[in-house]
């Protein structure tokens, strides 16, 4: 479970990216965090995995606080694929990429390979596997990013504007593989769609704070709220 | 302005190639890390030992030469990098040509100015000595080095930074190409960046690898990367018939540098 109770999140400068925000996410849950740009989406992501600094409040990954002492028992149940896949891909291979992550895990270097060739056989990926991530295509590269995360097999997914640069093609295609993903997955996104097809659940981000937190067919229909904070 | 664009974008393919080579040439590179290493630190160590006037050093291009033929390197990428280093080399050695006008015996009774002499050795040498360090380098990953540099208890700081330190010059190169074509796009009938808007690009240059660098080295953190632990991962422990082959390299060293030693004599 994610539990998030009155968090705040102040960047240099005085700056709030987040304001008293307080949610809870069950286990296997897919939630939609639905915003504007610089609502607070990618800041909260960035918190759960411990990349940011909390000023106030606190966030619990399945009851273990997120803060400096409990970062590696944090980050080995939480997968995180980010919004530039670029950032995410940086070694000569796609493989070398996937199996990074495992290595980190202290599994050993065959049966990382062995992990990673299989979860780029489930992506449909095992033919980039020799191939350097700086020559895919913007689909093939969020496919990648993707293995990097799952062939950790992550108890909590989150997903930072995952549809972001991908063609229509490539987002429904990404749209059934979020889908066919087990899990808990937390999705940060503008994109109503993504979210209406993937989410069960939705979070609205507006201004730094959270406006509404609930089902995502009831958020995703209350027209005057999504107008409201730019996301219509 | 194309050209600086394109220049930037080859020189992000030559540090590719160069490192997809080294991770695929199979007979050199399931060779331990620490191995070559010692091996090119030996091999360096012979070279620079030889005197300013002593030809014997030429015994050395044996190695290279029997390298070339078994590892193939490609031959653009390994001359290119040659030729960066050679014209320091050169501005070295020049003065050496002109001011040194001592006289010196070559072998079978032939005399020469001893500043052509030394200037000739500088040059085998510093070939010697750069081409031994790209022979590592295009026959070993540089996570493998980083194994092999640990394996000698170097500070792990110290290999990490190296390693991220090329792995944040790609970025830097990457982030170059793309201000320079919005640049470029903006300002087509200027034939390169005016000096005016030099300081504002590389200011943001800076500014924007430092916060790529920061999101992948995050990345790297949300996949359990340990700097002691990841970099530990590549030690390797040598074989028998590695070390067999180190010796067998150093014995040859060694046997070379003696017999410079005694072409020296034979010849003065």
């Amino acid at each position: 479970m994610v539990k998030i109770e009155n968090l705040s999140v102040e960047y240099g400068g005085g700056n709030c990216a987040l304001k008293d925000v307080s949610l809870e996410i069950k286990d296997g849950e897919s939630v939609a965090l639905l915003g504007a740009n610089g609502a607070g989406k990618s800041t909260l992501l960035k918190t759960l995995a411990g990349l940011n600094k909390i000023s106030s409040g606190f966030v619990e990954i399945s009851g273990v606080r997120v803060e400096r002492k409990n970062l590696r028992k944090i980050r080995s149940d939480i997968g995180f694929v980010f919004q530039n896949s670029d950032d995410q891909l940086f070694s000569l291979t796609v493989e070398e990429d996937v199996v990074f992550g495992l290595r980190n895990m202290g599994i050993d270097f065959q049966k990382s390979k062995e992990i990673a060739g299989e979860t780029m056989e489930r992506l449909n990926i095992s033919h980039l596997a020799n191939r350097s991530p700086s020559r895919l295509s913007e689909g093939e590269k969020k496919r990648a990013a993707i293995a990097c995360i799952l062939a950790m097999k992550p108890k909590i997914l989150l997903f930072d504007e995952p549809t972001s640069q991908l063609d229509a093609r490539s987002t429904r295609l990404l749209c059934e593989l979020l889908k066919s993903l087990n899990g808990t997955k937390i999705i940060a996104t503008h994109d109503l769609n993504v979210a209406r097809s993937v989410c069960g659940k939705a979070a609205v981000l507006d201004n730094s704070r959270l406006v509404k937190f609930g089902d995502a067919s009831e958020i995703l229909s209350d027209e005057k709220l999504l107008f409201d904070c730019s996301l219509l | 302005m194309k050209d600086s664009a394109a220049g930037i974008a080859s020189s992000m393919a030559s540090m590719r190639e160069l490192e997809i080579f080294s991770a695929s040439d199979a007979r050199f590179s399931s060779l331990g890390a620490p191995v070559k290493i010692l091996a090119s630190f030996v091999f360096i160590l012979c070279v620079v030992s030889f005197g300013v006037y002593d030809l014997g050093v030429m015994l050395f291009f044996v190695f290279p030469a029997a390298l070339w033929f078994v590892v193939k390197p490609p031959a653009r990428i390994f001359f290119n990098r040659l030729l960066i280093v050679l014209p320091f080399v050169v501005f070295t050695g020049i003065s050496n040509l002109i001011f040194d006008n001592s006289v010196v015996e070559l072998p079978f009774g032939f005399q020469t100015r001893g500043g052509a002499v030394s200037f000739f050795t500088i040059l085998c040498k510093a070939v010697l000595c750069v081409g031994a360090a790209l022979f590592l380098v295009l026959t070993t990953p540089i996570n493998a080095i980083a194994g092999g540099l640990r394996r000698f208890k170097l500070p792990c700081v110290l290999v990490l930074q190296t390693v991220l330190t090329l792995r944040y010059l790609e970025v830097m190169l990457d982030e170059a190409r793309r201000m320079h074509c919005a640049y470029s796009l903006r300002a087509p009938n200027l034939s390169g960046i005016r000096i005016s808007d030099w300081h504002k690009i590389v200011a943001r240059l800076f500014l924007r690898s430092l916060d790529r660098a920061e999101n992948i080295y995050s990345a790297m953190l949300c996949r359990g990367f340990c700097a002691r632990k990841t970099m530990d991962f590549y030690k390797t422990k040598e074989s028998f018939a590695e070390i067999a082959a180190l010796l067998c390299f150093v014995f040859a060293c060694v046997f070379l540098r003696a017999a410079g030693w005694i072409f020296k004599g034979a010849a003065w």
